[in-house]
């Protein structure tokens, strides 16, 4: 089967400092994978290597076996691959409705030309996204017309989720995604993440929360230092010796 | 001695580039705010020379000493009765730019309909050459501004890298809140640099109003010229705005020879859009766009 | 004012829909005024003139719009004051097409068709092109594509994780913005039968940002009201006894202390339902 998403031999290097080397690892479709190490390891950069916001040094990306290495951050999300990002952004002047509707709207239709057609009553309306349904999945229906600047720091994680599941990408990634909830909602964003991989999307996660990482993950690849240092069944990795020593703590 | 024309007539407008420069670089850099409104302190302290001097008669270290005093006052009282209310409403750097520009505008034609369109000079005598024979350039004027923008701009770099003023300034600028925290006054650090800013620009309102006068007109345009040159020298880099100001001197200088006075701005503006589109952080700066 | 709305609708596609604050619309503005103005008194239709006129500035614009696809926040504007600058410079200084400071006078009236407008003919024939650029701007901004400008706004990363492509989007705002302004520029030059460079300087670049904030940035009817009040309220001079080159000083003055006034009581403009103190542009970066 082809990866879903396979990074080679990816290095990066900010100042002095040589962030990321060597680093390889795939992804088959209808697994979850978690990305784990402590802070600094560099695994916030891969992903941003691997979604595009970010040259690497050397290395390559690809996306079911084609090479995307040279293509723009916006042009992987239209080929399949979304991720979401740590630090929480909003689209502040958008309402929840909305801003799951932007992320769902193909990007073609936002081209000009498209816009202009459909102003003037030609063009199809390509099938817009079930917003009622994503939102309901993401528990966020009673937010449906807030105004995104208004969401608390839960309901903002949520928000991104629901972005992601509105792109509908085949390989979608999460950026500590449940980081700052709260137990129960961490357990339903887990359902939703594994019903994510039923359908046969690619799921890469970066957690520290290592309940989840259980729960969660099939696999596992653990970042130290920028290297890959260890890489399997979620299982074997975090009983490994030196993973233990060097992240886990005893 | 063309040559030699063009370098010191080109060195002596670009110190004075570098005085306005260095203030609004400084500024840039330590409070992200783009001072539009330096250029209204600077026509606050050549009206001010202006009037102590002229219409008081006073002597002319008197009037430095008072339009200093002034412009320093103006300076920091921009900071704290216009920026200060929309920093402490996080207010996005576009609204800030919006309010500096509007100040500008403000004493600009305030100046316009209380004094006149034409603005204001005094003439000196500080345009005779030193020398009989020698070329014409070389006046009292030119000595007086070369020698007067070195001793300012070195001084302040001198007071940015080695005391202790410095240094919290140095920290707050990379990293206001943490600095915050770790106890630094910053908004009394961010007062002291305006204060600054404003007494770098006096030497060169005085020796504009010696020159060719302070007309409120230019005041936009000599800011566009501090911008371009804060750009070259490097965001915050004292040093960088007096190098900065002397190469974009020399440039405008010799551009007079190659094309008719009407152009020179045209290429001016030119290679700023080139220097933005290429290298913003200017010669200096570091990659932190 | 019919003209000045046409001006400030399709700057707001540009700083109220996308954020970016632009000072180079008078360049714009005077780039089809002068291209009315030269090709008309040729002997070239109106029609063919505007036509002409908006065309190039679409193309041109595409000059502000490659930084802008490197540059931020500030430095952006700067690169937009530098293209104004250069156009006047340019208007100034190329004696033999454009007449230097003196200008190109006596240009024929407005003929679509061939058929000569004048008065209140021209004035109904403005209103409506005015309507239409209306109606064009609202769509626009409802559309997908205004979706994405306000998602570049907001969230430029974020919307370009989402797969938007937001350099071609800039690139588009800037040129509608500016095809928009030689658009108006044209109908000025019938208008006043006179073009110099003085009337398309930074000042009315200005002059356009005021009456886009003033109304509410992002907001259909908002560039409406800004041009109204904008219009309106200079005509107060009128009334009070100012020696003459005082009036043009005071009006100035006034647009200064709007600035101020607008970013500090109400910076999202009048007509605007936004939260406040958010006008333009996304969070400093």
């Amino acid at each position: 089967m082809t990866a879903a998403l396979e990074v080679r031999n990816v290095s990066k290097h900010f100042g002095g400092i040589q962030v990321l080397t060597g680093a390889s690892f795939e992804i088959l479709p209808g697994t979850v994978t978690a990305l784990i190490g402590s802070n600094g390891a560099g695994k916030s950069t891969l992903l941003n290597i691997v979604s595009g916001l970010t040259k690497p040094d050397a290395g390559e990306i690809f996306l079911h076996g084609e090479n995307i290495s040279t293509l723009p951050a916006h042009a992987r999300a239209r080929r399949g691959l979304t991720r979401t990002f740590q630090h929480v952004r909003c689209f502040k002047t958008f309402s929840v409705t909305e801003a799951v509707q932007f992320a769902g709207t193909p990007a073609t239709d936002g081209n000009f030309g498209r816009s202009l057609l459909r102003m003037a009553g030609m063009g199809h309306r390509s099938e817009g996204v079930r917003v009622d349904e994503i939102l309901a999945t993401c528990r966020l229906e009673s937010r449906a017309d807030a105004a995104c600047g208004s969401l608390s720091y839960g309901e903002t994680k949520l928000l991104m989720l629901a972005q992601s599941l509105a792109c509908n990408a085949a390989v979608q990634c999460f950026d500590e995604l449940c980081a700052g909830l709260e137990p129960a909602l961490i357990e339903h964003v887990e359902g939703v993440m594994q019903d994510l991989a039923r359908r046969g999307m690619a799921v890469l996660f970066i957690e520290h929360n290592l309940q989840v990482v259980r729960n969660l993950a099939q696999h596992c690849v653990f970042l130290h230092q920028g290297c890959m240092y260890r890489q399997g069944t979620t299982a074997t990795v975090l009983e490994d010796p030196e993973v233990v020593r060097l992240y886990l703590g005893q | 001695m063309l040559l030699g024309s063009i370098l010191v007539d080109g060195l002596v407008t670009g110190c004075l580039y570098a005085l306005v420069a260095v203030g609004f670089s400084l500024l840039w850099w330590l409070t992200g705010i783009i001072h539009i409104a330096h250029g209204a302190v600077y026509l606050i302290a050549g009206y001010t020379m202006f009037a102590l001097a002229v219409s008081l008669g006073l002597p002319f270290a008197v009037a430095i000493a008072g339009a200093t005093v002034v412009a320093v006052v103006g300076g920091a009282a921009i900071q704290q009765v216009i920026y200060r209310p929309f920093q402490r409403r996080a207010a996005t750097e576009d609204a800030i730019i919006t309010v500096s520009l509007g100040i500008l505008i403000i004493v600009q034609y305030l100046l316009v309909i209380i004094f006149g369109p034409e603005g204001v000079s005094i003439d000196a005598g500080l345009r005779k050459p030193l020398l009989a024979d020698g070329p014409r350039v070389l006046d009292r004027f030119s000595l007086i501004a070369v020698l007067g923008a070195s001793v300012a701009i070195f001084g302040l770099h001198f007071l940015l890298r080695r005391t202790r003023l410095g240094k919290s300034m140095r920290a707050a600028a990379e990293n206001d809140s943490l600095a915050e925290v770790l106890g630094l006054p910053i908004k009394r650090i961010q007062m002291i640099a305006h204060a600054l800013a404003a007494a770098m620009v006096v030497p060169a309102a005085v020796l504009f109003l010696c020159d060719t006068g302070v007309h409120p007109p230019e005041a936009l345009h000599l800011v566009l010229m501090a911008a371009v040159v804060a750009i070259l020298g490097g965001k915050g880099s004292v040093l960088g705005a007096l190098v900065g100001g002397v190469v974009v001197g020399i440039a405008e200088s010799g551009m007079v020879f190659i094309v008719d006075a009407g152009w020179r701005q045209l290429i001016t503006f030119t290679l700023l859009y080139v220097l933005l589109l290429l290298r913003p952080q200017g010669l200096f700066g570091t990659k932190a766009v | 004012m019919s003209i000045f709305a046409i001006v400030a609708l399709s700057l707001n596609v540009v700083t109220g829909a996308a954020g970016i604050v632009s000072l180079a619309t008078g360049a714009f503005f005077g780039l089809g005024a002068y291209t009315t103005a030269i090709l008309c008194k040729a002997g070239y239709p109106s029609l063919a003139a505007q036509l002409a006129g908006v065309t190039i500035a679409a193309v041109l614009s595409i000059v502000i719009a490659l930084p802008a696809l490197r540059v931020r926040g500030v430095f952006l504007l700067l690169v937009t004051i530098a293209v104004q600058i250069i156009f006047t410079v340019i208007a100034q200084s190329w004696i033999s097409v454009t007449g230097g400071d003196a200008g190109i006078s006596r240009i024929p009236p407005y003929a679509p068709f061939g058929v000569p407008l004048r008065g209140v003919a021209f004035l109904i024939v403005c209103i409506v092109e005015a309507a239409i650029v209306y109606e064009f701007c609202r769509q626009l901004m409802r559309s997908p594509f205004g979706a994405v400008l306000r998602g570049l706004r907001d969230d430029e990363t974020g919307s370009a994780a989402l797969g938007k492509n937001v350099g071609a989007a800039k690139i588009t705002a800037f040129a509608v913005s500016g095809a928009g302004a030689a658009f108006a520029g044209s109908l000025y030059a019938h208008y006043t039968a006179f073009v110099d460079p003085f009337s398309f300087d930074l000042s009315v670049s200005i002059l356009m940002f005021l009456i886009v904030i003033l109304g509410g940035a992002g907001t259909a009817n908002g560039p409406l009201v800004g041009v109204l009040v904008l219009t309106l309220l200079p005509e107060i001079f009128k009334f009070l006894p100012l020696p003459p080159g005082v009036a043009a000083a005071a009006r100035q003055l006034l647009y200064g202390v709007l600035l101020v006034a607008v970013m500090y009581f109400r910076p999202q403009g009048i007509l605007s339902t936004a939260p406040g103190a958010r006008p333009i542009g996304a969070i400093r970066t």
